[in-house]
């Protein structure tokens, strides 16, 4: 075992004797729960909820187990609350993926992290339960303490899973607790509702169990369909764009290409998470209107002529109005249709057309065509200098800010090979 | 049904509904359910099939539990709503949603509301408590309403050409919804005595989640769908396809195939196999594969290439790429390893190609039948010329 690798069984074997002592505390200070099924019941639901997080929105991902936690609570009482949901959460540290690949690493600093956070989380509502049975006129002290607990909950656990990132994965990144504000408040809503339905439960009985049940099952299907079927929707078209880009050996690979070097322009000027998407999208579906254009002209060698021009243009346009008629494509449609655009003066198109057509520009120039070959990449940042008034400096600046942060390169390693490959391209040509 | 008789039967059923409620449940009950029935007919919850439900069968449910099974209560009020509901709904949705919903859901909600007024006769000690044989009753009666919305939407829409099976199974796929507006009004009639206001918190927020969750899958769907519909047409866009080939394809597959006995999901199949099963045509816009000669198979091995980038389309492209696969050979009674989406989309795409080439629709299926040895399915040649018969096409 290196250093590194024992440190980190150390760090995670620390977290783990964390939450036992922190369990072994509990199962003093607290009641057992009781009954054993009521609390078999919500720990498993704690449990399925834990594992199965659902996306609500757009990356927005929300686990209802929070709800079943504060149920528990309300349930349980003063007496027992902390203990029982400390317990629900040691069940929710032993994922079954871990177990089955005997990665006992992460079942480790999962049980402290949801044994503290829950125990906290807790601990804070504790003043919020009634002394005696609950009544009615408890349920807005509920709701509030539960909102409010929930938050802290989920502001322990976050600093637990920055803290563990941190030590075992450093390569990942946890995004900043203020960037996700909707999950918060999702968090705080499922905990006052999980506060109410504990008193329900109490007050009523648990004939509404199962209906909960039913109407959280068909919820969490539905979330669970939308989410594979966005997905099979980027899938779909993603594979057809590939499909097509593997008609011409020349440009395949092109869009994925250029939807990275769009994204790394976004990413330098700091666009925001939904742009970049957009961004890749457009750069996906850009050059899908090339199937309509006639090959002889597609493929004719030098530059294209006015008319040509305005030719394949509209070759291009009749496809991409069928791509418009998808919803979801057409802002994107409407940044490659705008890319064109720019080439054609100063000043044309978004900033998004113009950063599709920067990265465009540059992978067109690093990379070999039938007709020509690749320019070096010092070459090609000359060029799209050049070409400064048409995308911006600023976004010709990110482009190769980025390339050369990354330390990639593209296009031909040097003058000399670049030569001998276009001599090689033209002759080729002429055989053919 | 015709949009005179569907307002005779609202205005005869609301006069009956008043009368019901004056007659027997006399007093502000009555009236507090018919408003809700309104009001509640004015808004829709999002359904799979894209139809959209009503939130009626909820108020139906509440006031079930809360009546203790009054049947009255539970039609009579539905029915008093309906002329001032659909008004509302056809002022704030248009003609459509109103020919959607009359007659269907009130004959769910009358299904409903008499299967469980007669559960509390029927059952002991059922009318006194809201107990486990309660809900039990409820639930039954709740999925026998369900599936009395199906059979009325099937056999009464304003869906032309639509086969009623095929009405029938789209429809059935709605039932999260119809869950969960029982269920949540189940919660809201339960928790009402013991907690009072707060009862609609318990019944609203698991309505909202449901709710949301259905609006996204319905638009992901309608997303979804239009992609499949617009990648099917890049062909045809691209001059390499014949116009409207692949949509008149998937439209008569899928009608044939809801004949045939074919499920919700295989008919999702087909009708994505269908639009999609002309893309290997894009193959053709490399000169040199242009040129060469290629046949129909080359055409569907190429498709299903393409289709297959896509990882979970797998399945449809396993259909496309065996569409043109014998459905016999000498000797064999037919190939068990073909799938009956694949015959179809074949025998349905021929038909459609032989009628772009110029032949009448006689003359197309008589193509079918001469083929019908071994290359297309009789049974299913025969039920597409019964559809066109049907269709007026032959």
């Amino acid at each position: 075992m290196n250093p590194t690798s024992r440190s980190s069984a150390v760090f995670a074997g620390g977290f783990a004797a964390l939450g036992v002592v922190v369990l072994a505390i509990l199962l003093v200070v607290q009641e057992h729960p009781r009954p054993l099924w009521l609390f078999m019941v919500l720990a498993l639901g704690f449990v399925a909820l834990e594992f199965s997080s659902v996306e609500v929105s757009d990356r927005l991902f929300v686990s209802g187990s929070i709800m079943a936690a504060f149920t528990a609570a309300v349930v349980f009482g003063r007496e027992g609350a902390v203990l029982a949901v400390a317990s629900m959460a040691t069940l929710a540290a032993f994922h079954p993926d871990d177990v089955r690949q005997r990665n006992w690493r992460r079942p480790a600093v999962n049980l402290g992290q949801l044994v503290v956070s829950a125990a906290v989380g807790m601990a804070v509502f504790l003043p919020f339960l009634p002394d005696g049975p609950v009544t009615r006129s408890d349920l807005p002290v509920l709701a509030i303490g539960a909102a409010c607990a929930a938050v802290l909950y989920d502001w322990v656990n976050f600093r637990l899973v920055k803290l563990i990132v941190s030590r075992l994965y450093p390569e990942r990144t946890v995004r900043p607790w203020s960037t996700m504000l909707v999950n918060h408040a999702a968090l705080a809503i499922l905990g006052a509702f999980g506060g109410i339905l504990g008193a329900a439960y109490v007050l009523v009985g648990p004939v509404i169990l199962p209906l909960i049940f039913v109407t959280f099952i068909v919820g969490q299907t539905g979330f669970r369909s939308y989410s594979q079927l966005r997905g099979a929707h980027a899938d779909t078209i993603r594979g057809f764009v590939k499909a097509l880009e593997a008609l011409d050996p020349y440009t395949k690979g092109h869009t994925e290409r250029v939807a990275g070097f769009a994204r790394l322009i976004a990413e330098r000027l700091g666009l925001g998470p939904e742009r970049m998407e957009r961004l890749e999208w457009a750069a996906l579906i850009h050059d899908v209107g090339k199937v309509a254009v006639p090959p002889d002209l597609l493929h004719r060698p030098g530059a294209l002529t006015d008319d040509e021009h305005r030719r394949m243009v509209r070759h291009m346009k009749v496809v991409e109005d069928v791509l418009a008629g998808i919803d979801f494509l057409v802002p994107m449609v409407r940044i490659t249709v705008e890319q064109r655009l720019v080439r054609n003066g100063p000043n044309r198109g978004s900033l998004d057309s113009r950063i599709l057509a920067a990265a465009d520009d540059f992978d067109a120039l690093t990379s070999t065509r039938s007709y020509r070959a690749a320019v070096t990449q010092v070459a090609a940042f000359a060029e799209l200098r050049r070409r400064s008034d048409l995308f911006g400096p600023d976004v010709v600046e990110a482009l190769i800010g980025a390339i050369e942060a990354s330390g990639e390169t593209y296009g031909s390693p040097d003058e000399a090979s670049a030569e001998e490959v276009e001599r090689l391209v033209r002759e080729r040509a002429i055989r053919a | 049904m015709p949009d005179r008789l569907r307002l005779i039967g609202v205005v005869v059923a609301g006069v009956a509904g008043v009368v019901t409620g004056v007659v027997w449940w006399p007093g502000i009950s009555f009236l507090v359910v018919t408003v809700a029935y309104a009001a509640a007919q004015a808004l829709t919850m999002p359904t799979p099939s894209r139809v959209g439900i009503s939130l009626a069968p909820a108020v139906a449910g509440g006031a079930a539990l809360v009546s203790h099974g009054s049947a009255v209560l539970v039609i009579g009020a539905g029915a008093a709503s309906l002329p001032l509901s659909l008004a509302l709904v056809h002022v704030l949705h248009g003609r459509r949603v109103v020919a959607d919903r009359v007659p269907a859901e009130p004959a769910g909600v009358t299904v409903f509301g008499l299967l469980f007024a007669l559960a509390v006769v029927v059952v002991p000690g059922m009318s006194e408590e809201s107990g486990a044989p309660t809900l039990i009753a409820y639930l039954v009666a709740a999925g026998c309403g369900y599936l009395a919305t199906a059979a009325a939407r099937a056999l009464i829409s304003a869906r032309g050409r639509v086969p009623r099976r095929l009405r029938f199974i789209r429809a059935l796929a709605d039932w999260p919804a119809h869950a969960i507006l029982y269920a949540v009004a189940s919660l809201y009639a339960i928790t009402l005595p013991a907690m009072g206001w707060w009862a609609l918190l318990i019944a609203g927020l698991p309505y909202g989640f449901g709710y949301v969750s259905l609006l996204r899958v319905q638009a992901t769907r309608h997303t979804y769908d239009q992609t499949i519909r617009a990648l099917g047409r890049i062909p045809e866009a691209g001059g390499m396809a014949s116009p409207g080939h692949v949509e008149r394809t998937a439209e008569l597959a899928v009608r044939i195939g809801a004949e045939l006995g074919m499920g919700w999901r295989a008919l999702d199949r087909v009708e994505h196999a269908a639009l999609l099963h002309d893309v290997g045509r894009l193959v053709l816009a490399n000169p040199a594969v242009a040129a060469a000669p290629h046949t129909p198979s080359d055409i569907s091995a190429w498709s299903a290439a393409i289709i297959g980038e896509a990882g979970h389309l797998a399945p449809i492209a396993d259909l496309v790429g065996a569409m043109h696969n014998p459905y016999r050979r000498p000797g064999e009674r037919r190939d068990p390893t073909l799938a009956r989406e694949s015959h179809l989309i074949r025998v349905v795409s021929s038909y459609d190609e032989a009628l772009a080439a110029g032949g009448s629709s006689t003359e197309a299926i008589e193509h079918l039948h001469r083929g019908a040895a071994y290359d297309f399915d009789p049974e299913i040649v025969a039920l597409l010329r019964l559809t066109l018969e049907r269709d007026g096409a032959l």
